[in-house]
């Protein structure tokens, strides 16, 4: 059984040595993929490591409120005395797992139609593609405020409404792929095997577009962190007292310039994180792409 | 000193993996005005060869660490690229490429390409480059050379194309050709046609050639001499003759087995009772050209029956409807018209219970394995993928079959936990056997299942394919364009031409004596060793026509050799020479006293 183990390891070792190597080219997609390191720890520690945890909550602290930095407040405190580093910190992890959240559920939605509209084609094709066209038809960000409108505004929604959102993108990529699988012998053979339709678009199709989907899902995170961030910012996502980022954006800007930090470090925070994302959607492309792999 | 001279010539390649030698070229020397041969499977070393000659090396990662390539007595090894270009490339040595599809730039048109090449290499222009380019055109023999030249590439067939590529490499005037694999992907036919031009520019032009192949059937007709190029060295050389017929190495009898053709078929097996019926079977897409709707009939009324452990091997050249044929047979298109019958049962009936069963008695292995495997299953799942349609094995059940059939073919039960990525073509098509055996099939169908291997494999799977076919008593349906492996392997023939079956028959009478033009046609156009030379070639002219406008009465007047004026608008109906040979062509009516042609 051991040695069974190792088999089914070791191509995957080989694959993990080969991206590692990969990376280690480009050293941009490193430092997108260290800084992610990095944030996803800080998010995971976060209730553990920041100076003032009750600050998380609506603690109110009149006394010691809009605080320049100093070394007790490292970003300064806010209008009800809370602390900004704390509270930037512990918003790490509401923007990653909302992000993510996000994302997942278009994939969810997006991948299964797009594979079975370009396996299937014909009428199928044609009812979900268009039903795609009309939400591709309105900008993502219009059409995510337009939703949560309607739903109500809070942070779950705002998540839902961003899936809603974007999933077709998804759909498109995956239909693409799936016509050009098609084609492939090996799907020729299941249905000569006699393997059932559904089968072969859960095992032999959707497997097979993985790819193009992590490259577009993953330069896709940066975006949705900053939609979220707009939709709080708009008082459409998270609620007081979160500690999301944009809704400290929005709530500092009646204190601007004046209370300066209080608005710089949630954008330095959602700057960094958009852009290591960024950085790491074209690494991974570079990764995963044929063409730009050299031997 | 000969003409040109290759002399301890050491290629190497630098990779993640390390320094890997490619090349190691004792010695190879041609003489003025004859032709030589290298034959190796791929990535033996062949085209970096070609591209050393040349200094078109891509170096980095290639380094050329010694040696001498005496042209005329210079050593062209040691020129600057400048040089290269200013003087030997075009100018003295000229190459034609091995893809004809792929080397031609699709924006320029065949005159814009040629007034090119004729202006830089030759310095004529206007007038002058014109007049030259007909010239040109004319030796390479394209009839109508007026609207050749306003052609775009992809208006023109593989063959014209190769002539064109050709035409392109003489303009210049060289006088040494490197042809490499020049009718790789070609018809045999088509194939055979631009040997015969080749052979007869060499001779009239005194050009030298050094021809680059992968088997060995071509070279053997085309050259003087022949090299066998091994893991980068040459294990062997010598004059034609010899080589054919007394190899000293084992490598290079076994190439000469490959290229065999066994007129002597396969042993007639023990048939049964008829497996398969296809009555007047059609199969017509639908095609738009310029919004009139136009019908392909890629298939046109084929009929044959098939008997339990026979092998039927289709042949024709691309484009004649063989794959298409098979896959509505399949039920993997929808048949326009016609019935088909698996055991007596009608396939394309809408009975759920009769199309599974025909689902799971007939199954196909693919030509290119490479694409055939799914590249994210591991070969447990690959292999196991009709278990979980027709059987529903679970657990240590189920892989202790996935083991058994890895080991029927050859593999080990380890493999199972391997992805098709780790296994070389050979292997990969092993597994998609292995696959096409686990639902216990009656028939199995093997489209092109040896075409995209090398030549060494291919005796293996043809090998481990007869065992096989004995150990289960499999029925077998056999498409492939190399008549060498239908030849091994079928016991009957199909000849296929425009969708139709030509001729059909069994294997020992149609290969020993073929009967119908197309078909005689088709067997003339490979080199049979016996013989030397092209003189043994006869070659088909034109492409095969589109199936979507097929010319009158017997599709195949406008290339066949013993047309006549009737021929263009009678259909023949196949005529019986006796109990299992049909051929459909009118001079076998005639000689029934039905029908009045001027030939026979």
């Amino acid at each position: 059984m051991n040695q069974k183990m190792k088999d089914i390891l070791r191509p995957k070792l080989k694959e993990l040595r080969d991206m590692i190597f990969m990376l280690r080219r480009n050293a941009l997609t490193m430092a997108a993929v260290i800084a992610l390191i990095l944030i996803l720890i800080l998010a995971l520690l976060a209730p553990a490591i920041v100076p003032y945890p009750q600050d998380i909550a609506d603690k109110t602290n009149l006394s010691e409120k809009f605080q320049a930095p100093s070394s007790a407040h490292l970003f300064g405190t806010d209008e009800l005395g809370r602390d900004v580093f704390s509270r930037v910190l512990y918003g790490t992890r509401i923007s990653l797992s909302t992000a993510v959240l996000a994302v997942a559920l278009s994939l969810i939605i997006g991948v299964p139609l797009g594979a079975v509209a370009g396996t299937f084609g014909g009428a199928v094709d044609e009812i979900i593609m268009r039903i795609t066209d009309i939400f591709l038809s309105f900008p993502p960000m219009l059409l995510a405020i337009l939703l949560v409108s309607m739903l109500g505004p809070s942070l779950n929604n705002a998540i839902l409404a961003i899936a809603l959102a974007w999933w077709p993108w998804y759909t498109r990529i995956v239909r693409g792929q799936a016509i050009s699988l098609k084609e492939r012998k090996f799907i020729q053979a299941a249905e000569t095997i006699g393997t059932p339709k559904w089968k072969i678009v859960a095992k032999h199709i959707i497997p097979n577009t993985i790819s193009p989907v992590v490259v577009q899902a993953s330069m896709d995170m940066g975006g949705v962190i900053l939609t979220i961030a707009s939709l709080s910012y708009l008082g459409l996502g998270a609620q007081a007292p979160s500690p999301e980022w944009g809704l400290m954006i929005s709530t500092s800007r009646n204190y601007f310039p004046d209370i300066w930090w209080y608005s710089v470090f949630p954008g330095i925070a959602i700057f960094i994180t958009v852009l290591a994302f960024n950085l790491l959607g074209d690494g991974v492309r570079e990764i995963l792409d044929p063409k730009t792999r050299k031997k | 000193m000969s003409y040109f001279e290759v002399n301890g010539l050491q290629v190497r390649h630098k990779t993640a993996e390390g320094i890997k030698e490619v090349l190691n070229i004792d010695h190879i020397a041609i003489e003025k005005g004859t032709t030589y041969g290298i034959v190796g499977e791929s990535g033996q070393g062949k085209t970096v060869l070609a591209l050393t000659i040349l200094k078109l090396l891509q170096c980095p990662p290639g380094e050329i660490t010694k040696g001498s390539i005496l042209l005329d007595g210079e050593d062209i090894l040691t020129y600057s690229q400048r040089r290269m270009q200013a003087s030997v490339r075009g100018k003295k040595i000229a190459m034609i490429f091995q893809d004809p599809m792929s080397c031609l730039n699709p924006v320029f048109t065949v005159g814009q390409m040629l007034d090119d090449v004729i202006r830089t290499n030759r310095g004529l222009t206007g007038k002058e480059a014109l007049a030259y380019a007909y010239k040109v055109l004319d030796l390479v023999k394209l009839v109508d050379a007026e609207s050749t030249l306003k052609k775009y590439p992809h208006q023109l067939s593989g063959g014209q194309r190769q002539r064109i590529i050709i035409a392109l490499a003489l303009c210049c005037g060289a006088g040494f050709l490197i042809a490499d694999e020049p009718t790789r992907n070609l018809d045999v036919t088509i194939q055979a046609s631009i040997l015969k031009l080749l052979k007869e520019l060499q001779e009239t032009l005194g050009i030298t050639v050094l021809f680059i192949a992968n088997n060995m059937s071509l070279v053997s007709a085309f050259c003087d001499r022949i090299g066998i190029l091994h893991e980068g060295r040459i294990i062997e050389e010598g004059e034609t003759e010899r080589i054919i017929h007394a190899p000293d190495q084992a490598y290079t009898r076994m190439l000469v087995e490959a290229a065999r053709l066994h007129t002597a078929p396969a042993a007639e097996a023990e048939t049964g009772e008829e497996l398969l019926r296809v009555e007047h079977l059609k199969k017509y897409f639908d095609v738009k050209k310029k919004n009139k709707k136009l019908s392909l009939k890629a298939v046109d009324g084929v009929s044959f029956t098939l008997n339990k452990g026979e092998v039927l091997g289709i042949v024709g050249e691309s484009g004649c409807g063989k794959s298409t044929l098979v896959n509505t047979i399949l039920n993997l298109y929808d048949p326009t018209a016609g019935k088909v019958y698996f055991d007596g049962k009608d396939v394309f009936s809408d009975e759920r219970k009769n199309r599974n069963a025909f689902k799971k008695n007939v199954q196909i292995v693919f030509q290119d394995p490479y694409w055939s495997l799914n590249p994210r299953w591991l070969v447990k799942e690959i292999v196991a993928e009709p278990l979980d349609a027709y059987e529903k094995l679970r657990g240590q059940e189920r892989l202790a079959r996935v083991g058994q059939l890895l080991e029927m073919v050859g593999l080990s039960r380890d493999d199972a936990y391997k992805y098709p990525h780790e296994f070389s073509g050979g292997e990969r098509q092993r597994i998609a056997i292995a696959r096409s055996l686990a639902s216990n099939p009656k028939l199995v169908v093997l489209d092109e299942p040896t075409s995209s291997i090398d030549v060494f494999s291919q005796a293996q799977i043809l090998e481990l394919l007869r065992e096989l076919k004995e150990k289960f008593q499999l029925t077998n349906i056999l498409i492939s364009h190399d008549l060498g492996v239908v030849s091994q392997m079928a016991n009957k023939i199909a000849v296929m031409y425009l969708g139709k079956i030509a001729e059909f028959g069994p294997a020992a009478e149609v290969f020993r004596n073929p009967q119908h033009p197309y078909t005689k046609a088709l067997f003339n156009a490979i080199p049979k060793f016996e013989k030397l030379g092209m003189d043994q070639l006869t070659t088909l002219e034109g492409a095969i026509p589109s199936p979507i406008n097929p010319p009158s009465g017997c599709a195949f007047h406008t290339r066949c050799a013993e047309a006549c004026e009737a021929c263009k608008s009678w259909t023949p109906e196949p005529v019986y020479l006796n109990e299992a040979h049909y051929v459909s062509c009118i001079h076998f009516t005639e000689r029934q006293g039905e029908n009045t042609c001027g030939k026979r």
